[in-house]
């Protein structure tokens, strides 16, 4: 009778196990492809002529990257639903490499710019964008799923001039780059926007094409500030709410390469005062990951989210100190 | 007692700490995962044009005796000689026959020889997809097994109602699954498989592009429920068509708009005026032009849709059945008439066993004949006389049902004759093959497939010189689900519809419904002796 029992129960687990492999990221991807669009205008070059774009605004603001398809007076828009729309570019962004568009409309689902910080390498990621223009019209974005593979700037890679960001790209192991991928949306597992899918771009080292993902903190600060940006298409109306990770450090940064992480000033009431660091202090990790130089510091803070518990490990003489902050929020 | 202490165990696996649970639920997945797809595994074949392992495809086994599904273009190689090699995952090389072919669609019917008994693997229903869940393409990507164990890619449904034009009416990929799984030259042919090992595809297509043919994360597959309409054409061993309806539509705003309709095609036979507006096939709603070729290039010709159209203010819904859509480049592929005969035999003699389980009908018969207006009811008695044969005993007459080797449909109901004896007489013809001694003689064909009530069916025909008789019969049990007496184009044609009896053996009810609007009920009452 417990043979027949625990026959049962594997069953029924079996059974849930099932729907649960099959259903883990519905939520993720109806969410995500809600939220991206088709983008038609003209083709040039190597450059496809389509492509896919985030929506980040109710009012119809739209992320994607810079392409000859964006050269036409009016590219041309399509919505999950199969609306379509003549969107204006508003703002350009020529080293990050993505541009800013605005359709009219209203009350459309839309991705919250937050955070990719709380990524790590292994965890499930979604693509969601139209390559190869497979969808048309009212036609659901493709989607795939993959892994996120790590955090690393493009350094090797082909036509540095065309592309000069420099920063860390999102890596990961689904195949984005293919042609109309780029401008889609790589989200996590609960459908949070991490990244827009990057444009296309080959490895002087091994001639594959990589596939990776602006991180989001990026395109957040684009479009927390888009007229910072050389190429500004025109004014934009209003700004974002965005907000920015804050911890209080202001770093000692004078010339040379390799400038470690020595804090010049820690400013009153901040977090990183609340937690005891101290002007001079060599800042060694935050949130578990090493610094070495002022860049490691910047690159780390711009992924951690308003309200997190993070860790600080600095050198003050020949002590090691271990210190506990909550991170702060700035409006930039 | 069972039952509590099954609750009692779930209760505890729920209650288990969280994190060894996940880990566990990660294994115990992982552990599922490889037996189903060694399971599934054994079902795939390596397919090559000779055996020196030339050319090179994929392949699946879906009955036993050796059936299988494959690409069209993998088999284009071998049409003339229809002979093949498969490797299957034991290592070893069996001949193949191709069997029938639908290049429309870019399925081929093969069939390993060699054996007694081949894993088969079951089909899912493609239908019930959803965007997101696991997938397993199986094959001999970049022909890499020595050993035809097959290579096994894992990824995720990226797209649903997918359409990939075709060239001059060939392998058009309509309503198509979209993979993120890897799909690779050698692919093609091979099974998609769910997460159960299940077949819900046949892979056959990639994006490529600049890309040289190699993936790059856009696959395709034929979804099975597409290949189950066919399946049957492609037993009887022929070169299939698709359907379409002989006419096109406009995208004009949001409406679709017919804006050629072909004199004598099926939209016109449903009704279809230029400039009607079309809402639906099969109740699908049509919003754009690939709606349209995701309903229509997925029916083999001769198949039955319903289309709901609007003309002004007013909508309509018929039915219609599909025209040809004849191929860009003509092909010739004779049946194979032993081999048919030997199918259509085993069909009708799996037909006879589901019913040899209800006779002797014990049973108290009522015939109920409705001509018109006119409702006629009589008392018969039907009685087993012998394994052979039904006698029916109706007041003081008594017929025999006996084998209806010379029977002639009748031409017309005859004038002054009573009709009701003629249309018995139709009866009995139509059921005395069902009559476990009448011998299946080579006048029987197994033709192709129909959809009869929303069910896949086999449609075997008889031939007089008159005329035809055609059997329905499900695709999947062998059950009777329908006869139609002559021809279509017959103004005198008649369709038996059956329904079963409570255990699926002897059709209770037999309607018999014609053009000359005369209905024929046969009711088969259970007891009354």
């Amino acid at each position: 009778m417990i043979a027949a029992a625990l026959l049962l129960a594997a069953c029924v687990a079996a059974r849930a196990d099932e729907a649960d492999a099959d259903g883990q990221f519905t939520a993720a991807i109806e969410t995500a492809r809600a939220r991206v669009v088709k983008i038609y205008g003209p083709r040039g070059g190597r450059e496809a002529g389509y492509g896919s774009g985030v929506i980040i605004s109710p009012d119809g603001r739209i992320l994607t990257v810079l392409s000859t398809m964006l050269e036409d007076d009016a590219p041309r828009v399509v919505l999950d639903d199969g609306r379509r729309f003549f969107a204006a570019v508003i703002a350009r962004d020529t080293r990050r490499q993505l541009a800013l568009l605005k359709i009219e409309a209203r009350d459309l689902p839309h991705f919250t710019l937050g955070s990719s910080a709380h990524l790590q390498p292994g965890d499930w990621v979604v693509s969601a964008a139209n390559p190869f223009k497979v969808a048309d019209g009212p036609e659901a974005v493709s989607t795939a799923v993959g892994v996120f593979s790590g955090r690393a700037p493009l350094a090797a890679r082909r036509r540095k001039q065309d592309y000069p960001y420099d920063g860390a790209v999102l890596l990961v192991d689904v195949l984005v780059s293919t042609p109309g991928s780029a401008g889609g949306a790589l989200v996590d597992v609960s459908g949070n926007l991490v990244g827009i899918l990057g444009k296309q771009v080959t490895s002087t080292r091994t001639n594959t094409w990589l596939n990776y993902a602006m991180p989001v903190e990026e395109a957040a600060a684009f479009v927390a500030n888009p007229q910072a940006e050389d190429d500004v298409a025109g004014a934009l109306p209003t700004s974002l709410p965005s907000v920015t990770a804050d911890i209080g450090i202001l770093l000692f940064n004078v010339g040379g390469r390799q400038r470690p992480a020595y804090v010049e000033r820690v400013r009153a009431g901040s977090p990183a005062a609340q937690a005891g660091v101290a002007t001079d202090d060599l800042l060694l990790s935050v949130a578990g990951q090493p610094i070495a130089t002022c860049e490691d510091y910047l690159e780390i803070v711009k992924r951690l989210r308003p309200g997190q518990e993070v860790e600080l490990l600095v050198k003050r003489g020949d002590e090691v100190i271990p210190l506990k902050l909550r991170v702060g929020a700035r409006s930039p | 007692m069972v039952l509590r202490s099954s609750l009692i165990a779930l209760v505890l696996a729920a209650a288990a700490p969280a994190g060894d649970d996940a880990l566990d639920r990660v294994r115990a997945d992982q552990a599922r995962r490889v037996e189903v797809f060694e399971r599934a595994a054994r079902s795939v074949i390596c397919i090559f044009a000779d055996p020196s392992r030339s050319g090179g495809g994929s392949g699946v086994v879906i009955t036993p005796d050796g059936y299988g599904l494959t690409n069209f273009h993998v088999v284009a190689e071998f049409v003339q000689s229809r002979r093949g090699y498969g490797g299957l995952s034991d290592g070893r090389l069996y001949p193949l026959r191709l069997i029938g072919i639908d290049p429309g669609g870019d399925i081929a019917l093969v069939k390993l020889e060699g054996r007694e008994r081949f894993e088969a693997a079951p089909l899912g229903d493609s239908d019930r997809l959803r965007v997101g869940q696991w997938v397993a393409a199986m094959g001999n990507p970049f022909i890499v097994a020595e050993d035809f164990y097959p290579t096994i890619t894992l990824g995720v449904i990226s797209g649903l109602h997918r359409y990939q034009p075709g060239q001059g009416n060939l392998l058009e990929y309509a309503d198509c699954i979209q993979v993120s799984t890897s799909i690779n030259p050698g692919n093609s042919g091979g099974p998609l498989f769910d997460g159960l090992g299940r077949v819900i595809g046949i892979n056959g297509r990639g994006s490529f592009e600049e890309r040289g043919r190699v993936n790059v994360g856009l696959g395709y597959a034929v979804s099975i429920n597409q290949v189950k309409r066919f399946l049957p054409g492609l037993m009887a061993g022929r070169l299939l068509e698709h359907g379409t309806l002989g006419a096109t539509v406009r995208q004009v705003g949001e409406a679709l708009v017919f804006d050629v309709v072909q004199e004598l095609s099926a939209a016109e036979r449903a009704g279809v005026q230029l400039g009607d507006r079309l809402l639906e096939i099969d109740g699908r709603p049509m919003r754009t032009a690939n709606d349209v070729n995701n309903a229509i290039a997925i029916l083999p010709s001769e198949w039955p849709v319903v289309l709901r159209y609007q003309r002004g203010n007013e909508q309509f819904e018929r039915a219609a059945r599909l025209d040809r859509l004849p191929l860009g480049q003509p092909m010739i592929y004779a049946v194979d008439k032993p081999r048919n005969r030997r199918e259509v035999a085993r069909l009708l003699e799996a037909c006879r066993r589901r019913l040899a389980a209800t006779l002797p009908l014990e049973a108290g018969g009522r015939l109920r004949v409705i001509l018109g207006e006119q409702v006629e009811t009589r008392e018969i008695r039907l009685r087993q006389v012998a394994a052979t044969s039904l006698r029916v005993l109706e007041g003081a007459d008594t017929l025999e049902i006996e084998p209806a080797a010379d029977w002639t449909p009748a031409p017309a109901l005859p004038a002054g004759a009573a009709p009701a004896e003629t249309l018995w007489r139709e009866w009995q013809a139509i059921t005395g093959p069902l009559l476990a001694a009448i011998e299946i003689d080579e006048k029987w064909e197994w033709i192709g497939g129909d959809q009869v009530g929303g069910r896949i069916a086999c449609v075997v025909e008889r031939r007089f010189a008159t005329g035809r008789i055609r059997w329905k019969l499900d695709w999947e049990t062998s059950q009777l689900l329908q006869i139609t007496v002559g021809d279509e184009r017959d103004p005198h044609a008649a369709t038996w519809s059956l329904t079963a009896g409570r255990e699926g053996g002897w059709p209770r009810t037999w309607t018999r419904a014609g053009p000359d609007a005369a209905q024929f009920v046969i009711e088969l009452a259970e007891g009354g002796g």
